[in-house]
Protein backbone atom coordinates (compact mmCIF):
# COMPACT_ATOMS: atom_id res chain seq x y z
CA UNK A 1 0.00 0.00 0.00
CA UNK A 2 1.24 3.17 -1.07
CA UNK A 3 0.76 6.48 0.97
CA UNK A 4 1.87 9.54 -0.77
CA UNK A 5 3.99 11.82 1.21
CA UNK A 6 1.53 14.60 1.36
CA UNK A 7 -0.66 12.25 3.23
CA UNK A 8 2.11 11.09 5.51
CA UNK A 9 2.92 14.89 6.61
CA UNK A 10 -1.05 15.54 7.01
CA UNK A 11 -1.67 12.34 8.92
CA UNK A 12 1.13 13.51 11.01
CA UNK A 13 0.64 17.35 11.56
CA UNK A 14 -3.00 15.86 12.64
CA UNK A 15 -2.29 13.22 14.90
CA UNK A 16 0.00 15.59 16.73
CA UNK A 17 -1.91 18.32 16.71
CA UNK A 18 -4.76 16.36 18.69
CA UNK A 19 -1.96 14.84 20.93
CA UNK A 20 -0.56 18.44 21.77
CA UNK A 21 -4.55 19.57 22.18
CA UNK A 22 -5.23 16.86 24.58
CA UNK A 23 -2.15 16.92 26.80
CA UNK A 24 -2.48 21.01 27.15
CA UNK A 25 -6.51 20.56 27.95
CA UNK A 26 -5.17 18.15 30.86
CA UNK A 27 -2.76 20.91 31.82
CA UNK A 28 -5.34 23.72 31.79
CA UNK A 29 -8.37 21.70 33.10
CA UNK A 30 -6.17 21.25 36.31
CA UNK A 31 -6.26 25.03 37.16
CA UNK A 32 -10.23 25.14 37.00
CA UNK A 33 -10.19 27.35 34.00
CA UNK A 34 -12.15 25.17 31.94
CA UNK A 35 -16.36 24.25 33.16
CA UNK A 36 -17.54 21.43 32.43
CA UNK A 37 -16.06 17.98 31.46
CA UNK A 38 -13.60 17.28 29.61
CA UNK A 39 -12.18 13.36 28.42
CA UNK A 40 -9.35 13.13 26.75
CA UNK A 41 -8.46 11.10 23.34
CA UNK A 42 -4.37 11.17 23.76
CA UNK A 43 -3.30 7.84 22.80
CA UNK A 44 -5.78 6.96 20.72
CA UNK A 45 -4.80 9.25 17.48
CA UNK A 46 -4.13 6.96 14.99
CA UNK A 47 -7.77 5.54 15.20
CA UNK A 48 -9.28 9.29 14.19
CA UNK A 49 -6.84 10.02 11.53
CA UNK A 50 -6.59 7.02 9.68
CA UNK A 51 -10.31 6.92 9.68
CA UNK A 52 -10.55 10.25 8.73
CA UNK A 53 -7.81 10.52 5.87
CA UNK A 54 -10.57 8.08 3.71
CA UNK A 55 -12.93 10.72 3.69
CA UNK A 56 -13.83 14.24 2.28
CA UNK A 57 -16.38 17.11 2.30
CA UNK A 58 -19.09 14.86 1.39
CA UNK A 59 -18.91 12.39 4.28
CA UNK A 60 -20.16 12.48 7.95
CA UNK A 61 -18.98 11.53 11.59
CA UNK A 62 -20.73 10.66 14.45
CA UNK A 63 -18.35 10.82 17.40
CA UNK A 64 -18.48 9.94 21.54
CA UNK A 65 -17.68 12.16 24.90
CA UNK A 66 -14.19 11.82 23.93
CA UNK A 67 -14.66 13.78 20.76
CA UNK A 68 -11.70 16.12 20.17
CA UNK A 69 -9.58 13.65 18.58
CA UNK A 70 -12.12 13.18 15.86
CA UNK A 71 -13.02 16.89 15.70
CA UNK A 72 -9.46 17.46 14.96
CA UNK A 73 -9.12 14.61 12.07
CA UNK A 74 -12.26 15.57 10.22
CA UNK A 75 -10.82 19.13 10.22
CA UNK A 76 -12.53 21.23 12.67
CA UNK A 77 -10.74 24.43 13.39
CA UNK A 78 -8.63 23.92 16.53
CA UNK A 79 -8.56 27.42 17.61
CA UNK A 80 -12.27 27.59 17.88
CA UNK A 81 -12.70 23.93 19.27
CA UNK A 82 -10.05 25.26 22.12
CA UNK A 83 -13.07 28.74 22.41
CA UNK A 84 -15.69 25.41 22.58
CA UNK A 85 -14.18 23.89 25.60
CA UNK A 86 -13.37 27.11 27.32
CA UNK A 87 -16.92 28.05 26.80
CA UNK A 88 -16.04 31.67 24.74
CA UNK A 89 -18.39 33.03 22.23
CA UNK A 90 -16.06 32.66 19.34
CA UNK A 91 -16.26 28.45 19.65
CA UNK A 92 -17.62 26.25 17.15
CA UNK A 93 -20.85 26.13 19.10
CA UNK A 94 -20.72 29.93 20.04
CA UNK A 95 -19.15 28.75 23.14
CA UNK A 96 -22.82 27.39 24.34
CA UNK A 97 -21.78 23.44 23.67
CA UNK A 98 -18.32 22.83 25.43
CA UNK A 99 -16.39 19.80 24.96
CA UNK A 100 -19.31 17.46 24.71
CA UNK A 101 -21.31 18.94 22.13
CA UNK A 102 -18.42 20.08 19.63
CA UNK A 103 -19.74 19.88 16.04
CA UNK A 104 -19.35 21.65 12.46
CA UNK A 105 -21.47 20.47 10.26
CA UNK A 106 -19.73 22.38 6.89
CA UNK A 107 -16.99 19.94 7.68
CA UNK A 108 -19.27 16.54 8.15
CA UNK A 109 -18.65 16.80 12.18
CA UNK A 110 -22.22 16.04 13.07
CA UNK A 111 -20.90 16.31 16.74
CA UNK A 112 -19.74 14.74 19.90
CA UNK A 113 -22.16 13.13 22.08
CA UNK A 114 -23.05 12.95 26.17
CA UNK A 115 -24.95 10.04 25.17
CA UNK A 116 -23.42 6.88 25.34
CA UNK A 117 -24.31 5.55 21.93
CA UNK A 118 -25.54 8.57 20.50
CA UNK A 119 -23.61 8.68 17.57
CA UNK A 120 -24.35 5.37 15.75
CA UNK A 121 -28.00 6.50 14.96
CA UNK A 122 -26.66 9.72 13.25
CA UNK A 123 -24.43 8.55 10.83
CA UNK A 124 -27.16 6.06 9.84
CA UNK A 125 -29.44 8.84 9.06
CA UNK A 126 -26.37 10.78 7.45
CA UNK A 127 -25.76 7.62 5.23
CA UNK A 128 -29.46 7.32 4.63
CA UNK A 129 -29.13 10.60 3.17
CA UNK A 130 -26.56 10.24 0.95
CA UNK A 131 -28.09 6.59 -0.28
CA UNK A 132 -31.38 8.15 -1.20
CA UNK A 133 -29.96 11.42 -2.84
CA UNK A 134 -26.78 9.74 -4.20
CA UNK A 135 -24.52 11.43 -3.37
CA UNK A 136 -21.15 9.01 -2.92
CA UNK A 137 -20.83 10.02 0.54
CA UNK A 138 -20.25 7.80 3.47
CA UNK A 139 -20.69 8.16 7.28
CA UNK A 140 -18.52 7.18 9.90
CA UNK A 141 -20.28 6.13 13.59
CA UNK A 142 -17.16 6.39 16.13
CA UNK A 143 -18.10 4.97 19.35
CA UNK A 144 -16.15 3.05 22.59
CA UNK A 145 -16.64 -0.43 23.87
CA UNK A 146 -19.57 0.92 26.22
CA UNK A 147 -21.68 1.79 23.65
CA UNK A 148 -20.99 -1.68 21.90
CA UNK A 149 -23.42 -3.04 24.17
CA UNK A 150 -26.30 -0.08 23.56
CA UNK A 151 -29.71 -0.79 22.02
CA UNK A 152 -28.84 2.43 19.69
CA UNK A 153 -25.87 1.05 18.51
CA UNK A 154 -27.00 -2.47 17.68
CA UNK A 155 -30.19 -0.94 16.29
CA UNK A 156 -28.03 1.17 14.28
CA UNK A 157 -25.99 -1.67 13.28
CA UNK A 158 -29.66 -3.47 12.26
CA UNK A 159 -30.67 -1.01 10.08
CA UNK A 160 -27.53 0.04 8.13
CA UNK A 161 -27.31 -3.76 7.38
CA UNK A 162 -30.95 -4.01 5.87
CA UNK A 163 -31.14 -1.16 3.92
CA UNK A 164 -27.28 -1.26 3.05
CA UNK A 165 -26.21 2.00 3.64
CA UNK A 166 -22.51 3.64 3.80
CA UNK A 167 -21.96 3.37 7.48
CA UNK A 168 -18.39 2.24 9.19
CA UNK A 169 -19.07 1.28 12.36
CA UNK A 170 -16.06 1.77 14.27
CA UNK A 171 -15.65 0.59 17.45
CA UNK A 172 -13.01 2.42 19.76
CA UNK A 173 -12.23 -0.25 22.71
CA UNK A 174 -9.81 1.59 24.87
CA UNK A 175 -10.24 -1.13 27.16
CA UNK A 176 -12.77 0.89 29.90
CA UNK A 177 -16.10 1.98 29.52
CA UNK A 178 -15.34 4.33 32.12
CA UNK A 179 -14.27 1.56 34.79
CA UNK A 180 -15.86 -1.85 33.44
CA UNK A 181 -12.90 -3.64 31.51
CA UNK A 182 -14.21 -4.07 27.87
CA UNK A 183 -12.58 -7.85 28.14
CA UNK A 184 -15.26 -8.47 30.51
CA UNK A 185 -17.89 -6.56 29.19
CA UNK A 186 -18.82 -7.47 25.71
CA UNK A 187 -21.06 -10.83 25.60
CA UNK A 188 -19.16 -13.24 23.49
CA UNK A 189 -15.81 -11.54 23.50
CA UNK A 190 -15.29 -11.18 20.63
CA UNK A 191 -17.04 -7.99 18.49
CA UNK A 192 -16.25 -8.86 14.55
CA UNK A 193 -18.37 -12.12 14.88
CA UNK A 194 -20.85 -9.58 16.59
CA UNK A 195 -20.85 -7.49 13.28
CA UNK A 196 -20.75 -10.61 11.07
CA UNK A 197 -24.55 -11.58 12.77
CA UNK A 198 -25.68 -8.29 11.45
CA UNK A 199 -24.34 -9.23 8.57
CA UNK A 200 -22.02 -6.62 8.47
CA UNK A 201 -18.09 -7.61 8.19
CA UNK A 202 -15.14 -6.45 10.12
CA UNK A 203 -11.70 -6.91 11.19
CA UNK A 204 -9.90 -6.62 14.30
CA UNK A 205 -7.00 -3.80 14.20
CA UNK A 206 -4.11 -2.63 16.68
CA UNK A 207 -5.17 0.99 17.12
CA UNK A 208 -1.44 2.08 17.89
CA UNK A 209 -0.29 1.05 14.55
CA UNK A 210 -1.60 3.93 12.55
CA UNK A 211 -0.43 2.37 9.28
CA UNK A 212 -3.21 -0.80 10.43
CA UNK A 213 -5.72 1.54 10.80
CA UNK A 214 -5.03 3.46 7.26
CA UNK A 215 -5.70 0.09 5.49
CA UNK A 216 -8.33 -1.04 7.19
CA UNK A 217 -10.16 1.96 6.79
CA UNK A 218 -8.94 2.65 3.35
CA UNK A 219 -10.61 -0.77 2.30
CA UNK A 220 -13.97 -0.47 4.24
CA UNK A 221 -14.56 2.38 2.60
CA UNK A 222 -14.05 1.77 -0.58
CA UNK A 223 -16.24 -1.05 -0.53
CA UNK A 224 -18.69 1.68 0.99
CA UNK A 225 -18.50 3.36 -1.84
CA UNK A 226 -19.32 0.53 -4.09
CA UNK A 227 -22.18 0.14 -2.81
CA UNK A 228 -21.51 -2.78 -0.85
CA UNK A 229 -23.11 -1.70 2.72
CA UNK A 230 -22.03 -0.92 6.24
CA UNK A 231 -18.98 -2.06 7.51
CA UNK A 232 -17.00 -2.78 11.18
CA UNK A 233 -13.94 -2.35 12.27
CA UNK A 234 -12.43 -3.24 16.00
CA UNK A 235 -10.15 -1.05 16.91
CA UNK A 236 -8.11 -1.57 20.13
CA UNK A 237 -5.44 0.82 21.84
CA UNK A 238 -5.68 2.62 25.37
CA UNK A 239 -6.14 5.89 26.58
CA UNK A 240 -2.99 7.50 28.39
CA UNK A 241 -5.77 9.52 30.68
CA UNK A 242 -8.64 8.63 33.04
CA UNK A 243 -12.39 8.08 32.02
CA UNK A 244 -12.13 12.12 32.85
CA UNK A 245 -10.07 14.32 34.29
CA UNK A 246 -9.40 13.49 37.36
CA UNK A 247 -10.74 10.15 37.37
CA UNK A 248 -7.48 8.25 39.67
CA UNK A 249 -8.08 5.00 37.71
CA UNK A 250 -8.21 3.22 40.84
CA UNK A 251 -9.19 -0.03 38.58
CA UNK A 252 -5.93 0.21 36.29
CA UNK A 253 -2.77 -1.40 37.73
CA UNK A 254 -0.31 0.74 38.96
CA UNK A 255 2.50 1.73 36.37
CA UNK A 256 0.10 0.40 33.18
CA UNK A 257 -0.23 3.58 31.96
CA UNK A 258 3.42 4.55 32.15
CA UNK A 259 4.05 1.23 30.41
CA UNK A 260 1.79 1.98 27.72
CA UNK A 261 3.03 5.27 27.01
CA UNK A 262 6.24 3.72 26.34
CA UNK A 263 5.37 1.01 24.51
CA UNK A 264 2.17 1.81 22.88
CA UNK A 265 2.63 5.28 21.41
CA UNK A 266 1.21 5.27 17.90
CA UNK A 267 3.26 8.69 17.27
CA UNK A 268 6.40 6.77 18.06
CA UNK A 269 5.29 4.07 15.90
CA UNK A 270 5.19 6.10 12.96
CA UNK A 271 8.00 8.38 13.53
CA UNK A 272 10.00 4.81 13.68
CA UNK A 273 8.07 3.59 10.55
CA UNK A 274 8.53 6.47 8.22
CA UNK A 275 12.02 7.19 9.51
CA UNK A 276 13.03 3.55 8.77
CA UNK A 277 12.24 2.87 5.51
CA UNK A 278 13.37 6.66 4.32
CA UNK A 279 9.14 7.67 3.49
CA UNK A 280 9.93 11.13 5.86
CA UNK A 281 12.80 13.01 7.09
CA UNK A 282 13.11 13.16 10.68
CA UNK A 283 13.64 17.48 10.59
CA UNK A 284 10.58 17.41 8.86
CA UNK A 285 8.38 15.59 11.39
CA UNK A 286 10.19 17.78 14.19
CA UNK A 287 9.17 20.55 12.21
CA UNK A 288 5.38 19.73 12.34
CA UNK A 289 6.10 19.78 16.08
CA UNK A 290 7.18 22.85 16.52
CA UNK A 291 4.18 24.49 14.45
CA UNK A 292 1.78 22.44 16.32
CA UNK A 293 3.59 23.58 19.60
CA UNK A 294 2.48 27.03 18.52
CA UNK A 295 -0.74 26.89 17.56
CA UNK A 296 -1.68 25.40 20.84
CA UNK A 297 -0.16 28.01 22.54
CA UNK A 298 -2.32 30.43 20.47
CA UNK A 299 -5.04 28.37 20.61
CA UNK A 300 -5.05 28.49 25.01
CA UNK A 301 -3.95 32.32 24.76
CA UNK A 302 -6.83 33.44 22.42
CA UNK A 303 -9.51 31.17 24.19
CA UNK A 304 -8.21 32.56 28.07
CA UNK A 305 -8.66 35.99 26.32
CA UNK A 306 -12.27 35.72 24.65
CA UNK A 307 -15.11 36.99 25.91
CA UNK A 308 -17.72 34.65 27.09
CA UNK A 309 -21.60 34.16 25.02
CA UNK A 310 -23.59 37.18 26.13
CA UNK A 311 -26.49 37.64 27.88
CA UNK A 312 -28.60 37.83 25.03
CA UNK A 313 -27.18 34.77 23.43
CA UNK A 314 -29.41 33.07 25.72
CA UNK A 315 -32.34 32.73 23.43
CA UNK A 316 -30.65 32.60 19.95
CA UNK A 317 -30.19 28.95 18.37
CA UNK A 318 -32.55 27.05 20.70
CA UNK A 319 -34.69 25.69 17.75
CA UNK A 320 -33.76 24.72 13.93
CA UNK A 321 -35.49 25.00 11.51
CA UNK A 322 -35.73 22.71 8.39
CA UNK B 1 17.11 33.85 35.41
CA UNK B 2 14.54 31.78 38.04
CA UNK B 3 11.43 31.03 36.96
CA UNK B 4 9.03 30.73 40.08
CA UNK B 5 5.99 28.39 39.42
CA UNK B 6 3.17 28.04 41.71
CA UNK B 7 1.37 24.61 42.52
CA UNK B 8 -2.38 25.56 43.06
CA UNK B 9 -4.78 22.77 44.35
CA UNK B 10 -6.08 21.07 41.06
CA UNK B 11 -9.80 20.91 39.64
CA UNK B 12 -10.06 16.80 39.42
CA UNK B 13 -13.91 16.22 37.94
CA UNK B 14 -16.68 18.19 37.20
CA UNK B 15 -18.05 18.97 40.72
CA UNK B 16 -14.68 19.36 43.03
CA UNK B 17 -14.63 23.05 44.76
CA UNK B 18 -12.26 22.07 47.44
CA UNK B 19 -9.40 19.28 47.84
CA UNK B 20 -5.94 18.79 50.53
CA UNK B 21 -2.89 17.69 50.31
CA UNK B 22 -3.32 14.30 51.26
CA UNK B 23 0.55 13.47 51.02
CA UNK B 24 3.74 14.90 49.43
CA UNK B 25 5.69 12.32 46.50
CA UNK B 26 8.34 15.14 46.45
CA UNK B 27 10.43 16.23 49.64
CA UNK B 28 11.13 19.40 50.36
CA UNK B 29 13.84 20.73 48.60
CA UNK B 30 13.67 17.71 46.08
CA UNK B 31 13.01 17.73 42.20
CA UNK B 32 9.76 17.90 40.79
CA UNK B 33 9.21 16.29 37.20
CA UNK B 34 6.23 18.09 34.42
CA UNK B 35 3.97 15.75 34.39
CA UNK B 36 5.07 13.09 37.19
CA UNK B 37 3.12 12.72 40.63
CA UNK B 38 4.36 15.79 42.74
CA UNK B 39 1.42 15.09 45.75
CA UNK B 40 -1.76 13.11 45.89
CA UNK B 41 -4.66 15.26 46.20
CA UNK B 42 -7.73 14.54 48.70
CA UNK B 43 -11.63 15.68 47.86
CA UNK B 44 -14.36 14.75 49.24
CA UNK B 45 -15.32 11.95 46.96
CA UNK B 46 -11.56 10.88 45.47
CA UNK B 47 -8.03 10.71 46.21
CA UNK B 48 -6.08 11.54 43.39
CA UNK B 49 -2.53 11.83 42.15
CA UNK B 50 -1.89 15.12 40.50
CA UNK B 51 1.12 15.76 38.08
CA UNK B 52 3.24 18.20 38.15
CA UNK B 53 2.42 21.16 35.07
CA UNK B 54 5.97 21.99 36.19
CA UNK B 55 9.63 20.90 36.33
CA UNK B 56 11.64 22.34 38.85
CA UNK B 57 12.81 22.19 42.43
CA UNK B 58 10.12 22.17 45.08
CA UNK B 59 11.17 25.16 47.56
CA UNK B 60 8.35 25.45 49.43
CA UNK B 61 5.05 22.95 50.38
CA UNK B 62 2.49 26.09 51.35
CA UNK B 63 -0.72 23.81 52.19
CA UNK B 64 -0.82 22.12 55.72
CA UNK B 65 -1.35 18.08 55.09
CA UNK B 66 -5.26 17.18 55.31
CA UNK B 67 -5.48 21.50 55.38
CA UNK B 68 -9.06 22.15 52.78
CA UNK B 69 -8.52 24.94 50.27
CA UNK B 70 -10.25 26.08 46.83
CA UNK B 71 -9.35 24.64 43.96
CA UNK B 72 -6.51 27.26 42.65
CA UNK B 73 -5.35 28.24 45.86
CA UNK B 74 -1.19 27.93 46.07
CA UNK B 75 0.09 24.44 47.76
CA UNK B 76 3.70 24.38 46.75
CA UNK B 77 6.21 26.67 45.18
CA UNK B 78 8.32 25.17 42.32
CA UNK B 79 11.79 26.86 41.32
CA UNK B 80 13.55 26.50 38.13
CA UNK B 81 16.75 28.08 38.59
CA UNK B 82 18.24 29.76 41.82
CA UNK B 83 16.03 32.26 43.30
CA UNK B 84 16.77 33.64 47.44
CA UNK B 85 14.05 32.85 50.55
CA UNK B 86 12.75 36.51 50.19
CA UNK B 87 11.79 36.11 46.20
CA UNK B 88 9.78 33.10 47.29
CA UNK B 89 8.46 34.73 50.36
CA UNK B 90 7.42 37.64 47.95
CA UNK B 91 5.95 35.07 45.17
CA UNK B 92 3.77 33.95 47.67
CA UNK B 93 2.89 37.21 49.66
CA UNK B 94 1.42 38.74 45.88
CA UNK B 95 0.13 34.68 44.68
CA UNK B 96 -3.67 35.34 43.84
CA UNK B 97 -5.84 32.47 42.62
CA UNK B 98 -7.00 32.69 39.15
CA UNK B 99 -10.71 33.71 38.73
CA UNK B 100 -12.79 30.85 38.67
CA UNK B 101 -15.38 30.27 35.77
Amino acid sequence: MQISRDDLLTSYRKMCTIRAFEERIHKEFATGQIPGFVHLYAGEEASAVGVCMQLNGIDYIGSTHRGHGHSIAKGCDPLAMMQEIYGRRGGLGKGKGGSMHIADISKGMLGANGIVGGGPPLACGAALSAKVRQTGGVAVAFFGDGAFNQGTTLESMNFASVYKLPVYFVLEDNGYAESTASSWSIGGHHPVRRAEGFGIPGERIDGHDFFAVYRAAKGAVERMRAGEGPQFIHIEFTRYYGHFEGDAMTYRPPGEVQEERKYLDCLKFFRGRVASSGLLETSELDAIDQDVAKLIDQAVAEARAAPPPAAEDLTTDVYSAY
Amino acid sequence: MATIHALTVPKLGLTMKEGAVAVWHVPLGGAVKAGEPVADIETSKITASYDAPCSGVLRCQVAAIGEMLPVGALIGVVVEGEASEAEIDAFIAAFTPEEKV
